[in-house]
C-alpha cells in the first residue's frame, strides 16, 4: 500500500513534530513557530517540509 | 530525516533555561534540554521578545540575562540565560549541565568553533559576575543559586565568535 497523501507529518528542528490533514498540520505548525519561536512560518514554507506518512505510522 | 522548519531571520536568540534541581544546574524548555531558538524583531526589545516568550510558552522567569553574541545559523545569535523556579520545570525534558572549558577567541579572530554547552558555560560564568556585580541579580537568585554560582568564574558579557 502506498503512502495516504491526505496525511502529513511537520517536524520542527527544535524536536516537535505533527501529523494529520493538511490543514491541520499547517495551523498546528504555525501555531508552535509563532508561540514558540517567534516565527511566522508561510504556508509554503510549512509545506515544503511536510511528507506524506502512512496512516499505520501516524 | 526531512530537516523540518527552523527559525531564519537574521537575529535570533538563544535561550538556556536553567533551573536549581537541589544543589545542581539542569539545562530545561520546551525544546528539551537544549538551546531554545527564537526569531528577534527589530520591533521589540531583544530581552522583551525573550521574557515575554518564556513567559507564554513557561511561565514568569526569575532572571532574563543576555550573556553573549556570536555569528551562527547565517544570523547573530544573542545567547541569554533564563532562570526560572523548579516549579515551572513541569513535564519538560531536563538534563544537568556539565562543565566545559570556554571557546577562546584570537587576539583578532573568533573562536574557529563554538558548542553550544561552551555558550551556557560562559553565561553561568557572566552569571556568577552579576551575582557578585549587579544587585537587581543578586536579589533574584536563592541562596543555593549563589552557593552554586560561586563554583563558576566570574565573567562578564563576551563576544564568542
Amino acid at each position: 500500500m502506498g503512502p495516504d497523501l491526505r496525511l502529513l507529518r511537520v517536524r520542527c528542528a527544535c524536536g516537535w513534530e505533527t501529523t494529520g490533514s493538511e490543514r491541520d498540520v499547517l495551523a498546528a505548525a504555525e501555531e508552535h513557530g509563532l508561540r514558540v519561536h517567534n516565527m511566522r512560518a508561510t504556508r509554503d514554507e510549512i509545506m515544503a517540509t511536510a511528507v506524506p506518512v502512512r496512516r499505520e505510522q501516524a | 530525516m526531512q530537516p523540518g522548519i527552523d527559525v531564519a531571520g537574521p537575529v535570533q536568540a538563544e535561550i538556556f533555561v536553567v533551573w536549581l534541581n537541589g544543589e545542581r544546574v539542569e539545562l530545561t524548555g520546551p525544546c528539551g534540554a537544549a538551546p531554545w531558538i527564537i526569531e528577534l524583531e527589530s520591533a521589540e526589545h531583544p530581552v522583551a521578545s525573550v521574557e515575554r516568550i518564556v513567559r507564554d510558552v513557561i511561565g514568569p522567569a526569575s532572571l532574563v540575562h543576555s550573556t553573549s553574541w556570536r555569528r551562527d545559523r547565517d544570523a547573530v545569535i544573542l545567547s541569554f540565560i533564563v532562570v526560572i523556579g523548579a516549579e515551572l520545570r513541569g513535564a519538560m525534558t531536563s538534563a544537568p549541565v556539565e562543565r566545559l572549558a570556554l571557546a577562546r577567541s584570537g587576539a583578532t579572530s573568533a573562536p574557529t568553533s563554538v558548542e553550544y554547552g561552551q555558550v551556557l558555560e560562559h553565561g553561568l560564568r557572566h552569571l556568577a559576575w552579576l551575582a557578585r556585580d549587579d544587585a537587581a541579580v543578586a536579589a533574584e537568585l536563592s541562596p543555593a543559586w549563589r552557593t552554586v554560582l560561586a563554583g563558576y568564574v566570574p565573567e562578564p558579557f563576551r563576544n564568542l565568535g
